[in-house]
């Protein structure tokens, strides 16, 4: 759901159910809440485990990633390097997903594209994490007028259409690597922060908290050591299924023309600029695309998977 | 709950003002009515200055976003600073097209997103459940404009040389046949079937898991149980109980779909042509035209907020635990 | 994929039927011929890449050339046009063209008189007037946002005591006088459609009610614009009518629309591959042509380094044009060559001197040896420096051209193997690019097209006083920031010679300086391609493609297969 209806700020499947199960009581609690610390981890790591599908994904996710990371070793060409007598050579001995308008390897390409978009992916998710965690906790426990002028102010940005709004910021900001993540970030943690408020409005009232209050810890500490493990879930769940959607929406920003600007690939960038060639050079536009598809697929199969082995009631349901 | 409406809708007011107050900054900043007529060597120095002098925009930016605020609040929206075309009538049309895209959509994704949803769930680990979850995440990864290519390109092109038709299998682009007089109710829906499949795939994609997931959640709950201990039968105990309990979360989720659409489908009207509200801000938003993108993001956003507001009501109107709490 | 191609079938099947059913449709009227002169080829569709918001022709509706090019070509007639070789001729509105031979031009002081065919009337048979000239040059003038002043606001008075000639006084000599009432973008506008007086803002923006074309405009809203053919018209009857056109804003999508039948023709943005693309369907022709935009690599002279020349000619050896021209142009079109004139182009009028530039052709060694010469030395890095600065350069152009872009990154590897660097830094267009960067001289080298138009004063870009400056808040369009008094005297000069012989000499000139001062280095002119289906369009479409009236403007006369 990248174009368009995402612009809703539809909430994620995930955010769903919890934001249903957070109106009356019982899903926290199942949030493996009386299961914190070293065991809790153990506990979900068996059960994503079983999930093979995910296992599978977070394989290919981390091949992509090593590929990524070691682009140089792993790319027979230069990404810039161009063979001008072998423009647009299809897929072949030499250059095995053919080449582009300046003779470009294809493979290359997308290696060090994927290192970009991949970049771009954890970058906004790990950035809008922190952001979308911080406002959420400090809303959720502090509550009151805090909590009221944080959730104004996540309103306000949950009420322009987010393709849109990335649309401006891009405009204003520009079209650099640093830039494009600055944007989305900005803008992608609002659903977090919501999902961490409710977590913590209703861990405020249980009585860990309580304890830990009693023995004189700190705020700080409360919503470090105590609050925040037991909704690492939720938090961990939905910063995945980030990684997917940036890389979704730089696609699409790229297509519009707002997006990271050659000549640093990405694959959302090469399969954009590649789109009046889908019929006589299909392979810049296959490729890319596939990229694109395998990641995204990976990142929402593990996120899946991930959103399972933190919910204890996934093993009531399955046996 | 009027007390509750009203509370919400004046809450809506600040955040609009800010949310126009940051929008006219940001046009502003990146985008002038003035660049397009300076990068052309026909248009003289003087007759610069006279245009920026006639529009108004020599005058300090805070008078500019007064004058188009107080105008706008009298619903006097005016013209577009650049084309001179009026505002409203172009919004209401662009609305207007972009709901007949996007309705549509809605109403397809909704029958196909649940019943796909509801039957994954009630033959779990059947294989037409693996199927369509394995279909859902496809839907959910696509990137949409690709998809939209793939399909011009089948439809338009590769079809119909394979069946030697002079005219596309299915039309690539616009809302009807160029020339086409009255409403030709096939020929629309010719032109409808592409975007509407490009925007249902991702919709069918969500609705179904969420459909999935709730009736999961009710299914494996201790009230049916309660319900098909007392005797009910099955189809009772689906229809009233199951299905009301596990569609009142997508219920809500779709009004807020419903307003998001306001904002417009820009890349699907955009590949396919289809003059909506997207296609209005992207073209608005390049004239550096603030005229014509401060007005259309208020109304966007108000559609946001209006149609939130259903989606809580509907919300506490149909969630039972709600009620009967 | 595997549903995704199931689904396919079935909709295909289910849609075949539907297709089928439709062919008869538009087709049937072919044998219905009615009165006219016009072989009556019945309704034509043409795709519009940049479809237009607004129709005003002289407010800023007007500075988009898809305006022009898809409706007021034809609905509104000019005095004076342009040919296919880029020089003026007088449209079917005058009897005959002014010139100085004839005694319609006068120098001292100077006038045009405007002989208006007897014969041409509006669409409401009222005959066109010297008082509907008057009206235009007050329209211009006077008009909330017009756009198109120059010339204009020369003019003193307009003489219609005659209401078949139109006298327009000028205070001064103005040389491109055709380009008023006529030429690129102008046109005779109707008097009586305006009872409010010369203001005509807000009045035309989505409907222009009259014409004196050969067609008129009967619908026009954001799905299509309809032209059907005007019976007043005096000239020979178009053929096609009615003319639809659709906007097809999506590169892609616009050829598919061609490629599929459901456009008939286009006028697009040339791609490396479109060309191939269009091969690809044997019912589509194209006729590809270098236009009369040209396309360079612009300094900015007022800034360090390239305010040295001996830099600037170091970056012209390491600049290879030829390989842009061969990887980026050739492909669709393959007589395209590198361009060498200091600001014209060879195909409008004779003012290019092909030769300008032409010594200049890649040898990396031999800007080595320039820069050498001229104090850099070679780090390690492989990039010159002097002084401790590194030959680093931005380079700018407008954001999402992929012809532009692949030129960057050519260039970029070509200017690194002569110790040059580049960092791109590119921009959206138009702004910020025409309004904070070049105007406001932030940026070092950029790539970005000119128009040669038959008019070939140059002044509005290399004068001196056309440097943008705060004192003329930033209108200027020198973006070059190239001040040489000798040379902007000559382009003076040259603005007040109206005899094309004696201005031919002096426009060389201008270009020799051009050249000796290194300004700008001249790539390619950009190609222009018209592309139509010949199963539908015989006729002499794209007689006009490489001009900047477009491919479509001589509509009237296309013809059926």
């Amino acid at each position: 759901m990248t174009d368009d209806i995402k612009s809703a700020h539809h909430p994620e499947i995930g955010e769903l159910e919890i934001a249903a199960a957070e109106l009356p009581d019982d899903t926290l609690a199942r949030m493996g809440l009386d299961a914190v610390g070293a065991s809790q981890w153990r506990i979900v790591w068996r059960r994503l485990l079983r999930h093979r599908l995910a296992i599978a994904s977070f394989g290919i996710l981390v091949l992509l990633g090593v590929i990524a990371v070691f682009a140089n070793v792993f790319a027979p060409h230069g990404y810039a390097t161009q063979y001008l007598s072998q423009q647009l050579r299809s897929p072949g001995a030499g250059h095995w997903l053919g080449t582009d308008t300046l003779g470009r390897d294809e493979l290359s390409r997308l290696i060090y594209g994927g290192r970009i978009s991949l970049a771009v992916g954890f970058g906004v998710a790990l950035s809008a994490g922190v952001i979308g965690t911080i406002v959420g906790s400090l809303a959720g426990f502090y509550g009151g007028r805090l909590d009221t002028l944080l959730m104004r102010v996540t309103d306000l940005f949950l009420s322009i259409p987010l393709l849109v709004i990335l649309i401006v910021a891009a405009t204003l900001l520009g079209g650099s690597v640093l830039d494009i993540v600055i944007v989305l970030s900005i803008f992608f943690w609002m659903p977090l922060a919501r999902i961490v408020r409710g977590s913590f409005l209703s861990l405020r009232e249980k009585e860990f908290v309580e304890a830990a209050r009693s023995v004189g810890a700190s705020n700080f500490r409360i919503i470090v050591r105590h609050m925040l493990p037991n909704a690492i879930g939720p938090i961990i769940v939905n910063v995945t299924l980030a990684v997917a959607e940036a890389i979704l929406i730089e696609s699409v920003l790229s297509f519009l023309g707002f997006g990271i600007q050659p000549p640093t690939p990405t694959w959302g960038n090469m399969l954009a600029e590649s789109r009046d060639l889908a019929t006589t050079a299909p392979w810049l536009v296959w490729f890319p695309g596939l990229c694109i598809l395998l990641t995204v697929l990976c990142v929402n199969f593990l996120g899946d998977g991930l959103r399972d082995a933190f919910d204890p009631t996934q093993d009531l349901i399955k046996r | 709950m009027g007390q509750y409406i009203a509370r919400r809708a004046l809450v809506s007011i600040p955040v609009l003002l800010i949310a126009s107050i940051s929008v006219f900054a940001i046009v502003k900043a990146t985008a002038s009515p003035v660049a397009a007529i300076r990068s052309n060597p026909r248009v003289s120095q003087a007759a610069i200055e006279k245009y920026t002098h006639d529009l108004g925009l020599d005058k300090p930016p805070p008078e500019q976003y007064l004058t188009w605020l107080g105008n706008f609040i009298r619903g006097k929206w005016g013209t577009s600073i650049v084309t001179g075309r009026p505002v409203g009538p172009d919004i209401r049309d662009g609305l207007f097209n972009t709901m007949i895209l996007g309705i549509t959509s809605f109403l397809v994704s909704i029958v196909l997103g649940v019943g796909v949803g509801i039957f994954s769930a009630v033959r779990q680990y059947s294989f037409f459940d693996y199927l369509s979850t394995g279909s859902a995440f496809l839907g959910l990864s696509i990137p949409v404009f690709w998809f939209a290519l793939i399909l011009q390109i089948v439809f338009g092109l590769y079809l119909t040389n394979w069946f030697h038709l002079a005219t596309p299998v299915l039309p690539t682009a616009g809302m009807f046949s160029p020339g086409a007089t009255g409403i030709d109710l096939i020929d629309r829906i010719r032109h409808l079937i592409l975007p509407v499949t490009v925007l249902s795939v991702q919709i069918v994609a969500l609705y179904s898991r969420y459909t999935r997931a709730g009736m999961l959640d009710v299914l494996h709950s201790d009230y049916l149980r309660t319900a098909r201990a007392k005797g009910l039968n099955e189809r009772t105990v689906m229809m009233r109980h199951a299905m009301r309990n596990a569609l009142t979360p997508l219920v809500s989720v779709a009004a807020i779909d419903v307003g998001a659409l306001a904002g417009g489908l820009i890349v699907t009207e955009t590949i396919f042509s289809w003059p909506g509200m997207g296609v209005l801000f992207i073209s608005a938003m390049e004239n550096g035209d603030y005229s014509v993108v401060l007005t259309w993001m208020m109304i966007v956003v108000a559609f946001v907020i209006v149609f939130n507001l259903i989606a809580d009501i509907l919300y506490a109107v149909l969630d039972p635990r709600i009620r009967y709490d | 994929m595997r549903t995704l191609r199931f689904v396919a079938v079935v909709a295909s099947l289910l849609l075949v039927a539907v297709a089928c059913g439709k062919e008869g449709g538009p087709s049937a009227s072919n044998n219905a011929v009615t009165g006219g002169g016009g072989q009556n080829a019945g309704p034509l569709v043409l795709g519009a890449e940049q479809f237009p918001e607004c129709l005003n022709p002289i407010d800023s509706c007007a500075n988009a050339s898809w305006e022009d090019w898809a409706v007021v070509d034809h609905v509104l007639e000019k005095a004076m046009t342009i040919t296919p070789q880029g020089t003026f001729e007088a449209t079917p509105l005058l009897t005959e063209a002014p010139t100085l031979a004839n005694g319609d031009l006068t120098q001292n002081p100077f006038s045009v008189k405007y002989k208006i065919n007897p014969k041409a009337v509006w669409d409401d048979g009222t005959p066109v007037t010297s008082k509907d000239f008057e009206f235009t040059w007050q329209a211009h003038m006077k008009t909330k946002g017009s756009i198109f002043t120059t010339g204009y606001d020369k003019i003193t008075s307009v003489d219609t005591t005659d209401p078949h000639t139109a006298i327009v006084h000028y205070s001064q000599i103005y040389a491109d006088w055709p380009d008023n009432f006529g030429g690129n973008t102008d046109y005779v506008l109707k008097a009586a459609a305006f009872p409010k007086g010369p203001d005509i803002s807000g009045q035309v923006q989505t409907n222009i009610p009259f014409s004196d074309g050969p067609y008129k405009l009967t619908s026009f809203n954001k799905n299509e614009l309809v032209l059907t053919a005007n019976d007043k018209w005096w000239g020979p009857k178009p053929n096609f009518s009615p003319v639809t056109v659709v906007p097809r804003t999506d590169s892609n999508t616009e050829v598919t629309s061609l490629l599929s039948g459901e456009v008939s023709a286009i006028y697009p943005q040339p791609s490396v591959t479109l060309a191939q693309r269009l091969k690809s369907n044997p019912k589509v022709k194209y006729r590809v042509g270098g236009g009369s935009s040209y396309e360079g690599v612009w300094l900015n002279l007022a800034k360090a380094p390239l305010n040295d020349i001996k830099v600037r000619e170091a970056l012209f050896w390491a600049t290879d044009r030829e390989a842009v021209v061969n990887t980026i142009i050739k492909p669709s079109d393959p007589d395209a060559a590198v361009l060498n004139c200091a600001g014209w182009v060879p195909n409008v009028g004779p003012w290019c001197d092909n030769t300008q530039f032409a010594n200049f052709h890649y040898d990396p060694n031999q800007a080595k040896s320039i820069l050498t010469a001229d104090g850099y030395k070679l780090g390690s890095d492989g990039i010159f420096a002097k002084n401790g600065q590194r030959l680093s350069l931005t380079f700018s152009t407008t954001t999402g051209n992929k012809g532009r872009e692949d030129t960057e990154a050519l260039l970029k590897e070509k200017w690194k193997a002569a110790g040059i660097e580049m960092v791109v830094k590119n921009y959206n267009s138009p702004s910020p690019i025409f309004t904070d960067i070049l105007p406001k001289g932030n940026f070092q080298v950029a790539e970005y097209a000119q128009v040669a138009s038959p008019d070939p004063g140059v002044t509005s870009i290399y004068a001196c006083d056309q440097i943008p400056s705060a004192a003329n808040q930033y209108a200027g369009q020198n973006f070059s920031f190239w001040c040489n008094q000798q040379a902007t005297n000559v382009m003076k000069q040259s603005d007040l010679q109206l005899d094309p012989a004696k201005r031919l000499p002096l426009i060389k000139q201008v270009g020799a300086f051009v050249r000796q001062d290194l300004v700008w280095l001249p790539l390619y002119q950009k190609p222009l391609i018209t592309a139509w289906r010949t199963d539908k369009i015989g006729g002499p479409i794209g007689a006009y493609n490489e001009t900047g009236l477009g491919g479509f403007y001589n509509l009237y006369a296309w013809t059926k297969p």
